[in-house]
């Protein structure tokens, strides 16, 4: 029982960096209706520069974290406008194409400044694990930290979109491009916000993970990427509280069949019930319904 | 008709250049080889660059064609290369000679990848867009993850396998691991060589640019332009992307086997199987022109020799590699980057005719893109249209499937399920009393979440009958329409059709039974020529197996010629046989609105719906579709049913028309009678 619980709470953790990722690709997709690729390995930079901020810089955590998301959000700002914002009009399949190879140029240009080897990264958690009931379930202070900061990510996130002015130009947008610049909204501006907060959160979410799993490579942020996009499509591609569900439900169900079923056949199971949620549900948990007008 | 000859040699030629490449490719490569000019790097790559320009083809039958985007492909290719690898090994040794082996193995790896095709595309084909993408990638990654697990071997009991272990499947120790999880499969027999890839490359291509170009292709594309206009005019939309989705994996699992057999130890990994390389052959797909098949096979030669080919510059070349696909699709795709790139080439001049040719599709682009194209066309037209029809009536002879007097009366001919309108004044229907209706409804109703969008609509129509339906906006009328053409079935009521009942039949069958239909917003196949447009209406008249396209049978030639004799001859009604060639999304508005017309007639109906024809025409226009609306009933015996605005119109043509009014049928009744209503009036006006 005591198992069970423990992996259950990992698997939310797990869960919880996938939510956190996911948002980044949610929030893009819903306002610029594309599938950013190199959202994994933005995660990937946040995690060695913060890193390099820890490790070679000599930086109090607080300030390698923010190093981090600084460097992360300019980054993100800079791919949008440099090779996303020229294709906006041009069709979703070469948007794509484009964000597949600014995520090889990622993935390289870390090969080429630090190298293949991995490397291991140290927790960023200065929390202790807690014990319960007498040792027999012991939970790291990773997957309290993990877990807590996804559940205030995703609340100041609804908050900001419902109550502030930023937010709600960002709904607009996401609604209507064309209607939301008659309304005075400025579009480019919105759509960079977007992906500044988006790679904000991806460089939080690279640092969990690798806090919770220390080895960092250049293509650490393929996988969760990959992960954190199901998750996104599970819970409805565009819808944030959806993003959450789908990212904790993936991370639980990762676990939980690895722990239980097969630790080989985690990913096909993960997958496959992936598709058996579409086949019910063809948006996603919480996706609209889209009905095409004749 | 010379132009739609021209139009189909221009394809044949196409295609013959597209062989013509590849075979010289691989003569150059051949000539390389035995002068000893190549290196080894390259002879390694010679198998792997057949393998992926198969695997372009066939994505691009699903991407470009089908319109679906698969993010899975690898998946495919993977099912191939294990299923044909693990055949070789269990006949490694014995005495069936290689070649043979190695046929066998092709037909099992694409029988096995496309029966994995058919499978997951059953369900997964329903959702759409980004989603199907996901399920794709999700099933390239569930396959990979299996092959991973799987354990497989032989021995004299027979075969095992497992998914824990060597030591699970319980094989005799005389028995032999075949796929040893995730170590795969070792000691394949390489038996793949460049000419057989090449070969298999030829046949993919042979069979894809076959399809592409019959009637198989043309349903695929319409389907992919305009689902509910390809649902409208009989095409099934599942069983045609299933059909393309099927295909294309059968011929991913043949790059399969040509990549198993290139190597001695096969492994599902990431780089190979993994969403990585599905990836990677979207990316051919897409740089090479998406629809164009010969473009994915330079892309993929191109894009596999380009890494190897930055070798020399070490770490940087995935580096380099990674700037020059984003920049490409800069070039190729942003509006911003094309204009520097016009400019720059106007600046060179000798190369400003190349740069031309590369822009050109494979349907002529408008010649005239201004809207006076069609009636400057008009004089060649006529003197065209005489000796056409004497063509056609040889032709009809021996098609035997068109009358020979094709002006007098063609509707019912084609349509193989009329008993009985070829004339007006009698019904040849022995069973029917004098006039009968041609359609009649008996209280339909639906409602959208509470809102009863139609209300006890119960109408009868009579054959040859001109009828409007009117009402203020958001009365129902369009809502009717798709009731009757089986977009939404009613929550209730009976809808008759010639005495038949077509209640909440598909809306394929529902065209079968004779109902078309245009569309408020215009609806065409906007990729498809216009000559194309029509001939996809003709779709289940003129029938041969997908097989005879790619054969290009007697039949299929035979098919063809009648077809573009019909569609010639329907073009020509509305004057559009100028332009047969053209773009559909190239004409101007109005002769968008007469090709949607003509579309619908080709599917030979007995009843017409027109849903607001006159919209967006000026008055001339509108004076001049009146016309046409006349003719049609009159030349083709058609009933038409109508909704129209435009008043003038309306009473003009309309014998009887029914009001609607927030769902419910107002008045009904002769034009003149209704138009004066006070009610009528009211709901149009207001108090």
């Amino acid at each position: 029982m005591m198992s069970f619980v423990s992996y259950f709470l990992s698997g939310v953790s797990l869960g919880s960096v996938y939510a956190i990722i996911a948002l980044g690709y949610t929030m893009v997709y819903g306002i610029a209706k594309m599938l950013n690729f190199a959202h994994g390995d933005i995660l990937m930079v946040g995690a060695y520069v913060a890193f390099l901020g820890l490790n070679s810089l000599g930086l109090p955590i607080p300030l390698a974290t923010l190093l981090a998301m600084v460097t992360c959000t300019l980054l993100g700002i800079i791919i949008e406008r440099a090779a996303y914002k020229p294709l906006r009009q041009a069709n979703s399949l070469s948007v794509l194409i484009t964000a597949i190879g600014v995520s090889y140029l990622l993935q390289n240009l870390a090969l080429l400044l630090f190298g293949a080897n991995p490397k291991s990264f140290s927790s960023f958690v200065p929390v202790g694990a807690v014990r319960f009931a007498d040792g027999a379930l012991t939970i790291s202070g990773e997957t309290l930290v993990t877990i807590a900061a996804c559940v205030i990510i995703v609340a100041g996130l609804i908050h900001f979109i419902n109550h502030t002015k930023a937010g709600q130009a960002m709904l607009a947008v996401s609604e209507d491009k064309g209607a939301a610049t008659l309304m005075g909204v400025d579009v480019n501006r919105t759509i960079a916000l977007t992906f500044a907060i988006g790679s904000a959160l991806a460089s939080i979410g690279g640092i969990l993970l690798c806090s919770a799993y220390p080895t960092l490579t250049p293509t650490t942020g393929a996988m969760p990427g990959i992960k954190a996009f199901v998750a996104a499509v599970l819970g409805g591609i565009g819808s944030i509280p959806g993003a959450f569900i789908g990212g904790i439900l993936l991370g639980i169900l990762e676990n939980l069949s690895k722990a239980y079923i097969s630790s080989k056949l985690s990913d096909a199971i993960v997958f496959s019930v992936l598709i058996i949620v579409l086949l019910v549900r063809p948006t996603g948990i919480l996706g609209k319904k889209i009905m095409e007008k004749v | 008709m010379s132009t739609v000859q021209s139009e189909r040699q221009k394809v044949f030629r196409n295609n013959l250049i597209t062989y013509a490449l590849v075979i010289a490719a691989y003569l150059c490569a051949e000539a390389f080889l035995l002068s000893g000019h190549m290196t080894s790097l390259m002879k390694g790559l010679l198998v792997p660059l057949c393998t992926y320009s198969i695997m372009a083809v066939s994505l691009n039958l699903v991407v470009g064609i089908s319109g679906e985007l698969s993010l899975g492909h690898a998946g495919f290719m993977c099912v191939g290369a294990f299923a044909s690898a693990t055949w070789s090994m269990l006949m490694k040794g014995g005495s069936m000679p290689n070649g043979v082996i190695f046929l066998i193995a092709i037909l099992i790896g694409a029988s096995f990848a496309a029966l994995s095709g058919f499978l997951i595309g059953i369900p997964v084909l329903r959702l759409k867009g980004d989603y199907l993408a996901i399920v794709t990638l999700a099933f390239g990654e569930i396959i990979k993850n299996i092959i991973n697990a799987l354990y497989f071997g032989i021995d004299e009991n027979g075969l095992h396998f497992s998914l824990k272990d060597t030591m699970a499947m319980g094989l005799s120790p005389e028995g032999t691991v075949i796929i040893k999880g995730a170590q795969g499969i070792t000691g394949t027999p390489k038996l793949s060589t460049f000419t057989m890839g090449t070969i298999l490359l030829l046949l993919s291509l042979f069979i894809v640019l076959n399809m592409v170009n019959s009637r198989t292709g043309r349903a695929i594309m319409a389907i992919r332009d305009n689902r509910i206009a390809a649902e409208s005019i009989g095409l099934n939309p599942a069983r045609y992307k299933l059909l393309a989705f099927t295909v294309s994996a059968a011929i991913a699992g043949v790059g399969g086997v040509l990549y198993a057999h290139n190597l001695s130890s096969l492994q599902a990994l990431p780089k190979n199987f993994g969403y990585n390389q599905s990836i990677m052959i979207l990316v051919f797909v897409v740089l090479g022109g998406i629809g164009n098949i010969r473009g994915s096979v330079i892309a993929a030669v191109i894009l596999t020799l380009l890494p190897e080919l930055l070798r020399f510059m070490n770490d940087y070349r995935m580096l380099i590699y990674a700037v020059v696909l984003i920049l490409m699709m800069l070039f190729t795709s942003a509006p911003s980057w094309k204009a520097a790139r016009e400019s720059l080439l106007l600046r060179l001049p000798f190369r400003r005719k190349e740069g031309q040719e590369n822009e050109a599709q494979p349907i002529q682009e408008s010649k005239a893109p201004d809207g006076s194209a069609g009636s400057a066309a008009q004089p060649e037209t006529a003197a065209d249209q005489k000796s056409e029809s004497e063509g056609m009536v040889q032709g009809g002879n021996s098609s035997g499937n068109i009358s020979g007097n094709p002006a007098e009366n063609y509707s019912a001919n084609t349509a193989g399920n009329s008993s009985g309108n070829n004339s007006g004044d009698s019904s040849g229907n022995p069973a029917a009393e004098g006039r009968r209706s041609m359609l009649e409804t008996d209280a339909l109703s639906i409602s959208f979440g509470g809102l009863k969008a139609v209300d006890n609509f119960s109408v009868s129509i009579e054959k040859k009958e001109l009828y409007g339906l009117i009402g203020p906006n958001g009365a129902g009328k369009t809502t009717v329409f798709n009731i009757l053409t089986g977009v939404y079935k009613p929550d209730s009521g009976r809808i008759l059709l010639d005495g038949e009942p077509v209640t909440a039949l598909s809306c394929e069958d529902i065209s079968r039974k004779g109902i078309a239909r245009t569309f408020q917003n215009i609806r065409l196949f906007s990729a498809l020529s216009v000559l194309d447009n029509v001939k996809a209406g003709l779709h289940n008249h003129y029938v041969y197996s997908t097989l005879d396209g790619i054969l290009r049978t007697k039949k299929f030639r035979r098919m063809e010629q009648a077809m573009d004799r019909k569609a010639m001859e329907l073009l020509r009604v509305f004057e559009l046989d100028g332009c047969a060639t053209w773009r559909a999304s190239n004409l101007p508005y109005g002769q968008q609105r007469k090709l949607e017309i003509a579309r619908a007639l080709a599917t030979g109906p007995k009843l017409l719906l027109l849903d607001e024809p006159a919209a967006g025409m000026n008055p001339n226009e509108t004076e001049e579709l009146m016309d046409t609306i006349r003719m049609l009933r009159d030349r083709f015996d058609m009933t038409i049913l109508l909704i129209e605005h435009d008043m003038k119109l309306v009473s003009g043509i309309c014998d009887r028309l029914t009001v609607l009014n927030f769902g419910q049928v107002l008045k009904q009744g002769n034009t003149g009678d209704v138009m004066h209503d006070p009610e009528v009036v009211k709901a149009y006006l207001g108090d």
